[in-house]
């Protein structure tokens, strides 16, 4: 008995033993085949690199040339479609579309549609891979490849953020109808990041969108979001509608709010909302502390009386600027240094 | 005997477990990280960057830079932060009672004069002697904070009582950082909707041997140094395996003090930096995170594996010893502070995967290292092993390390790509071959003598030896 089980541990010591061996030698080989896949790519890297930017030159000249010349419809264009390799020909398009404006940039996108290119784009929006459909999205902004709105309207509410910033701009800039619709279609939160990119979007255009409207979006982010683009866009609307947002349950909304009325030089709504500091929170307050200096005649009992009050050192920093602002009388200077030195 | 022999099969098993878990834990870290690697190249080419430059969405940020006798670099290293590429940017320079002329340096360079500069001390830190601005409005952005010495820590907190933004960016004054460093940082903080994002960290690299113009690295190298080139090695598997694939589960602990973007209220919440212990990184992510998970908000950890930060790593083995030891002992001192976070549910990921894993495979690594190491020797001793099976074993090992330091490689090279020559590359492969047989068994070492000062209570930094940057070969 004893025999035996010794035996069968002498066994499975064995097992063992060659398994682990075969292991080893497995993981040899790997680092092996690691070691030589890296060094042969790097070496093919750096050849592949200089092949692609010697295609993507040799396109870039032969463009600028078809776009130089007034034959283009004959010669250049038949010369750039009888190369095969159009993927690198759709990338110089797309380059010298960024890198032109103007009249180059109208050549640019006729020659883009003469060639057919915007087969690629519909590719990429075709794609089930999300990132790949943004890039199609990017592109389609930049050929502005209207017939791309179906695609990206798929999008605007996607659980991929980026995908859904760049549906959500492609959708302004593309559509020529209520651009702006799908703002009240967002059930998703609206975040900082998509807020910058519309904004950015809308910066461009000559003709502003009236924001006031997306006031009456559910979402509180794109209410924020219309606030800003009201205030940077000094849009300025009825006092008795946005006077509601002063009591909006939302700190955010406001705070973005008490922005707006500064920027819009609407001092009956922000003293309205300046004179119920106390029942206000640190955030909002500092808010209105910041924005005292941007308006004329705000009264200098009332933003002694909230210093006095106030406990929040930074609020307090920003009405001693305010009343510095408003009163350059050295008595206050006095007070104002001596209160906040107790802080500090 | 007997009891010897009893000893050495129950070793045996709970060898065999600890470096199966350990072998296994590093399989899936790897994946992973190849995973969210390929996530975030996608991620990053979506939007634009250089948009929320001016943006007025964008949050104001501050860079907080603690700095102690640093007269030798400090001009070029406020230059090179004034570089920085965002728009609502603030620059708090904390000098922490240096002992040489760092703050006459400053003042002398950027014609600075003493401001009053209210604030408050929210976080506790030692007394600040004053507030310093440029008289040149184009340096408006530049704060400098003299105070009395408290260390490290101490001058983080005094930044972060001075500063007067959202976020901050903590930072060593003598790493190397990247222009677009908080552009990157700031993307999850404005990307996230749903969770707070409470902090973000980077990927740090080893500047040395690198050439450096303007305060930027413009041409990386491979350190010439082994001890450097075994720590650049180090670097690329700690960042872009561990940390990612901890950011990916959502259980990372330490982002490193080099470079990271914290969220402000969360931290004077949190109390700031703990001044008491030599890895006040560490303690403050941990802090953070038992804060907001025992307050049940929804929150996130970041990681961007883009490389933002190029530190100087120590060429010498006594100043790497005493580097390690340092780490070691931090590590321990979160461990203890946060103890009841083991296997706590409540703490999610962090409880239940990212502390034991600290626990198991970084505080007593070393010590299982060690007494497995004496372990075989009396065995070896007493003839109770069978040499095949070990060595075959330690093949497995060797092969093991080597097999994810080349995967470390691979994901650098499918990346980044900072290491561009074919040499390059040879080199940290073959670094890797070697790591395992020079560079582990001292890290082992380093460890133990860890565990033991903390045990003996030191808690000194020890004396840091740094090149600098300047004295190297710079353009300017």
């Amino acid at each position: 008995m004893e025999d035996l089980s010794s035996n069968i541990i002498q066994e499975s010591t064995s097992t063992i033993i060659s398994y682990v061996g075969l292991s080893a030698m497995a993981l040899t080989v790997i680092i092996i085949s690691v070691t030589l896949f890296l060094l042969i790519r790097q070496y093919f890297f750096r050849k592949r690199a200089a092949k692609h930017l010697r295609k993507n030159q040799k396109y870039n000249d032969l463009l600028i040339d078809c776009l130089l010349s007034d034959d283009k419809e004959v010669s250049t264009i038949c010369r750039l479609k009888g190369k095969s390799e159009k993927k690198y020909l759709f990338d110089s398009v797309i380059f010298l579309m960024h890198n032109f404006s103007g009249e180059f940039s109208d050549k640019i996108k006729d020659l883009f549609y003469n060639l057919g290119l915007e087969k690629y784009i519909i590719k990429k929006l075709k794609s089930k891979k999300w990132w790949i459909v943004a890039q199609g999205l990017r592109d389609a902004r930049t050929m502005e490849f209207h017939e791309a709105v179906p695609y990206a309207e798929k999008y605007i509410d996607d659980t991929h953020l980026e995908l859904r910033v760049e549906a959500q701009i492609s959708v302004m800039a593309l559509k020529t109808r209520d651009p702006f619709e799908f703002l009240s279609q967002l059930h998703r939160p609206f975040s900082l990041w998509a807020r910058i990119h519309l904004y950015q979007e809308i910066a461009k255009w000559e003709q502003k969108p009236d924001a006031a409207e997306w006031l009456k979006v559910d979402n509180p982010g794109v209410v924020s979001f219309a606030l800003r683009v009201m205030g940077n866009l000094k849009q300025a609307t009825n006092n008795r509608e946005i006077s509601q947002l002063i009591t909006d349950p939302l700190a955010a909304i406001r705070s973005e709010a008490v922005y707006y009325f500064a920027l819009t030089n609407n001092r009956e709504l922000w003293l309205k909302s300046a004179m119920k500091y106390k029942a206000e929170e640190p955030e909002v307050r500092q808010r209105i502390g910041q924005t005292a200096n941007m308006l004329s005649d705000i009264p200098l009992s009332m933003l002694i009386q909230w210093f006095n009050w106030e406990k929040s050192t930074p609020v307090k920093i920003e009405l001693a600027k305010a009343m510095r602002n408003h009163d350059h009388s050295k008595d206050l200077q006095n007070i104002e240094l001596a209160a906040l030195e107790t802080v500090a | 005997m007997e009891y010897f022999a009893d000893i050495a099969s129950f070793w045996k098993i709970a060898v065999a477990i600890y470096a199966g878990t350990a072998c296994l834990s590093y399989l899936i870290f790897a994946l992973m990280a190849g995973v969210a690697l390929q996530q975030h190249e996608r991620v990053s080419e979506t939007g634009n960057l250089n948009g929320v430059l001016s943006s007025t969405f964008a949050p104001k940020v501050t860079v907080i830079a603690p700095a102690f006798n640093e007269s030798m670099s400090i001009v070029e290293n406020i230059r090179g932060l004034l570089t920085l590429k965002y728009n609502k940017l603030e620059i708090v320079i904390v000098n922490d009672g240096s002992k040489d002329d760092t703050l006459q340096k400053a003042i002398r360079e950027f014609n600075l004069e003493k401001v009053y500069y209210p604030f408050d001390y929210e976080i506790d830190c030692k007394p600040i002697r004053g507030i310093y601005k440029s008289r040149n409005k184009a340096l408006e952005k530049l704060i400098v904070v003299d105070k009395e010495n408290g260390g490290k820590a101490d001058a983080l907190n005094a930044g972060v009582n001075v500063c007067r933004s959202d976020l901050f960016m903590a930072m060593d004054v003598d790493s190397l950082i990247d222009r677009e460093a908080v552009l990157k940082l700031i993307r999850p903080f404005l990307k996230e909707t749903s969770k707070k994002v409470i902090a973000v960290g980077a990927v740090v690299r080893v500047a040395n041997s690198c050439r450096i113009a303007g305060g930027n690295v413009s041409k990386v190298h491979v350190p010439r140094n082994l001890w450097a080139r075994f720590q650049a090695l180090e670097y690329i598997r700690a960042f872009l395996i561990g940390r990612m694939a901890w950011k990916k589960i959502d259980g990372l602990l330490l982002i490193s003090g080099a470079i990271g973007m914290f969220d402000i209220p969360t931290v004077k919440k949190c109390g700031g930096y703990l001044k008491s212990t030599v890895g006040e990184d560490m303690e403050l992510l941990v802090r953070m995170r038992r804060y907001m998970c025992e307050k049940k908000r929804p929150y996130i950890v970041d990681f961007v594996p883009d490389p933002l930060c190029w530190t100087e790593v120590p060429e010498s083995l006594k100043t790497l010893g005493r580097q390690r030891n340092r780490w070691m002992r931090g590590t321990m001192d979160t461990l203890r502070l946060h103890k009841r976070m083991f296997l706590n549910p409540k703490y999610k990921a962090v409880g239940t995967l990212g502390y034991p894993y600290w626990m198991f495979f970084e505080w007593l690594a070393p010590i299982f290292e060690f007494t497995g190491i004496i372990f075989f020797i009396a065995l070896a001793f007493t003839g109770q092993i069978q040499w095949n099976y070990a060595l075959i074993l330690l093949a497995f090992v060797y092969m093991f390390a080597v097999t994810i330091s080349s995967w470390a490689i691979l994901l650098e090279a499918f990346t980044f790509h900072k290491y561009d020559k074919p040499s390059h590359i040879g080199s940290l492969l073959f670094t890797a071959l070697i790591e395992p047989l020079i560079y582990h068994p001292l890290t082992v070492w380093w460890g133990i003598r860890g565990n033991i000062d903390y045990l003996r209570g030191v808690s000194s930094w020890g004396a840091q030896e740094r090149k600098g940057f300047s004295k190297k070969k710079t353009i300017k």
